[in-house]
């Protein structure tokens, strides 16, 4: 029997072992209830009606404000007008959200808008700005109403978005990233725990007299990560679901998705191993969440600036460093500022780190699970090492 | 002898502490073979370098006359002290899976499991937890665990820990009849009184050294030592001046260590001139005694170290 035959016959009892527990389907019930309701709800009530918009118009809107209504459904709103006589009570009120946008006429027109909201609407805005005045250029050549109502007598265009906006992007790759990395951090205190117990319990004795320490510690990181992972196919079916029959799912979601899963894997991969090693190191059970702080603070801490400054220079220099790139390479990917090269870089040390971890980890785990007694600290272990050598 | 399984100077560190010096031991098949010691001796250490869950500072373990590779390791069955087994798996289940680990198939090893657990009067607990099963049941289970792959090689580390005198029974006779059917076996143990009359050849180890080796019969017949068994507690007074002490007292007599020199009815009279005794008899030493002897210890000591475990 090889490596990978013993480290699959490990994976496999801890995937079975896992999906006879009555939790695991619970959660993963729980997970699949709450997708779904999160894919479908917003559709329902969405199906209500269009957007309404309200707009206030300061100036003479006879020409404005019909235009404005006619473009409407083109954006998928129904739009009222609210003729507003003065410039700052409009100014006022999209401030205090009574109205969507105001807009300005006159010689010098001017959309009001809060920063950052109704980008369709003021789209639509100044479409009918420019309609209008078009057509008085045209009255003033000369051209009859009738002649005038007869060029603008063409269907409005129909609006369809291609491009992304960076803020759904940025939505949908921080619901996605607190998934992932509560999921991770699930799995790496089972992973730690999991191998706490063996060594309580003294079963891995029996097992590293068959089997050697590093397919009975990445078997486990295989296990317990694919059934993890199982969890999480639960949680994001319904989206992909929807993705797949074309239904109009917040954009961005899914290529951050498909760029997510290898760092993803990987990242748990690594972070599983590491969790295996540590949890090696305790003598009761009670001891595993104080042994793996380190690296869930590690994990917090890059989650954390991943969310608020993946796009700083800080957050440039973790999407290289391996414990640190799983959660920062899909947000930049997802927010457009990671370059082809960081992705492959990112990759290549991200698969080195978890070489290294694995035989490190499992010299570690193979040393540490034999020596009971007491807590073990990393460096006595370590110390071990160069016994051999000496 | 190129059948069996040896370790070859093999010694071990923890620390400042030596474990194991230059320690040599041969298991050679069909006979029981004991590698007995105090506790602390350094059995289990061995014991764990022989299935390479420590790797020795030095020394070597050699499989028919070559040097024991994983896979040779992993066609043998181990039992250690710190009994281990999943107790949240079911019986079977997990029988079927170390079986798997040691390299049968899916069904061979499921038929193995069904077989031992049948022989072991644990089939009705087949699909239990292990979790659920009393402490002497689990016990079987975990022979099951290493012998369930029908290994050439057995080891059992202190397998009678922990075990009523029927559960003895049963498990001594496990261990003969696999060495009837000419397959090693190594047992470990610090009760060398349980497993006098199992073991044929011993290895006793103290302190990390081996301090006597041989086949048991032939060591006891070569001790110069006589001993004269008592069914009455003898106090020290009685022997005058016969030349002999007591080797030890309890509930059912008195042993008495005679000198080289010394007459055993000599003895026998001076301890009939105080009481009636009924039985006795003149007996070469036992493993304790023979260890009591090389070791040089008091006797409280080995009694403290076996009250201890
Ligand atoms: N992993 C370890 N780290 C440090 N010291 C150890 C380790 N394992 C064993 N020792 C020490 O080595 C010595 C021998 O231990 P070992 O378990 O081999 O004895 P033993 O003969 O099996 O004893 P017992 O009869 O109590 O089972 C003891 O002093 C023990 O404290
Ligand atoms: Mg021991």
């Amino acid at each position: 029997m090889n490596a990978f035959q013993a480290t699959w016959l490990v994976a496999g009892r801890e995937l079975r072992e896992s999906f006879r527990r009555k939790t695991t389907w619970i959660i993963i019930a729980v997970l699949l209830v709450g997708s779904t309701a999160a894919v479908v709800i917003p559709d329902l009530v969405g199906k209500d009606g269009p957007t309404s918009y309200d707009v206030a118009v300061v100036g003479d809107a006879t020409t404005f404000g019909p235009t404005l209504v006619a473009i409407g459904p083109a954006i998928g709103a129904e739009i009222s007008i609210t003729k507003i006589a003065d410039a700052a009570d409009a100014r006022a009120r999209v401030d205090h959200g009574d109205v969507a946008v105001a807009v300005l006429l006159g010689d010098d027109p001017t959309i009001i808008v809060r920063s950052g909201e109704h980008g369709q609407l003021v789209g639509a805005a100044s479409q009918a700005l420019a309609t209008q005045a078009l057509s008085q250029a045209l009255a003033s050549a000369g051209l009859s109403d009738a002649q005038i109502a007869k060029v603008f007598d063409i269907r409005p265009v129909r609006l369809e978005k291609v491009a992304t906006e960076t803020a759904s992007r940025r939505g949908a790759s921080f619901a996605l990233s607190l998934v992932l990395y509560l999921l991770s951090l699930t799995v790496m205190i089972q992973v730690a725990n999991g191998v706490a117990t063996e060594k309580s319990n003294r079963i891995s004795e029996v097992l590293l007299a068959v089997v050697r320490p590093g397919p009975l510690l990445f078997g486990k990181v295989v296990g317990v990560g694919l059934g993890g992972i199982a969890v999480l196919a639960a949680a994001l079916t319904p989206p992909v679901v929807k993705l797949a029959v074309g239904g109009n799912l917040p954009q961005g979601l899914g290529g951050a998705l498909a760029g997510s899963m290898i760092w993803f894997v990987l990242g748990l991969a690594l972070f599983l191993t590491l969790a295996g090693s540590l949890g090696a190191l305790v003598e009761r059970q009670e001891e595993v969440s104080s042994v793996m702080a380190p690296l869930t603070t590690i994990l917090v801490a890059a989650f954390i600036v991943a969310q608020s400054s993946a796009d700083s220079s800080l957050g440039t220099v973790l999407a290289y460093v391996p414990l640190t790139s799983p959660l920062m390479v899909p947000t930049r990917v997802a927010i457009g500022v990671s370059s082809p090269l960081e992705l492959v870089v990112s990759v290549v040390l991200l698969i080195l780190a978890i070489g290294l971890v694995v035989r490190v980890g499992s010299r570690i785990y193979g040393r540490a699970v034999v020596r009971t007694g007491r807590r073990l600290k990393l460096r006595d272990v370590l110390a071990s090492f160069d016994n051999r050598v000496a | 002898m190129d059948e069996g399984l040896r370790a070859r100077g093999v010694s071990q560190r923890f620390g400042s502490r030596v474990v194991l010096d230059d320690v040599d031991l041969d298991v050679p098949p069909g006979r029981v073979i004991g590698l007995l010691g105090p506790n602390g001796a350094g059995k289990t250490t061995l014991m764990r370098i022989l299935f390479g869950v420590l790797q020795p500072d030095a020394g070597t373990v050699e499989w028919k006359g070559r040097r024991a590779t994983d896979d040779d390791r992993r066609s043998w069955g181990y039992m250690p002290q710190e009994r281990g087994i999943y107790r949240d798996m079911r019986v079977h289940d997990q029988l079927t899976w170390i079986a798997r680990l040691h390299g049968l198939d899916k069904a061979a090893g499921a038929a193995h499991a069904t077989d031992l657990l049948e022989r072991l009067g644990l089939a009705d607990r087949a699909k239990d937890k292990v979790g659920d099963l009393s402490g002497g049941m689990a016990q079987r289970v975990q022979l099951a665990a290493a012998m369930v792959h029908e290994p050439d090689v057995l080891v059992l580390d202190e397998p009678f820990a922990g075990l009523d005198p029927v559960a003895v029974e049963f498990l001594s006779n496990v261990i003969v009849e696999h060495v009837r059917a000419g397959r090693l076996l190594l047992l470990s143990s610090h009760q060398l009184d349980l497993v006098e009359n199992l073991c044929e050849t011993i290895t006793l180890v103290h302190h990390g050294r081996v301090v006597l080796r041989g086949d048991v019969r032939a060591l006891k017949a070569a001790s110069p030592d006589r001993y004269l068994r008592v069914d009455v507690t003898v106090e020290p007074e009685w022997l005058g001046r016969v030349d002999a002490t007591i080797a030890s007292s309890d509930a059912s007599g008195s042993r008495l260590r005679l000198a080289s020199s010394t007459d055993a009815t000599a003895a026998l009279d001076a301890v009939r001139a105080h009481a009636t005794v009924t039985d006795f008899g003149v007996e070469a030493p036992s493993l304790s005694e023979l260890f009591l002897r090389v070791a040089g210890e008091s006797a409280e000591a080995l009694h403290d170290a076996e009250a201890t475990a």
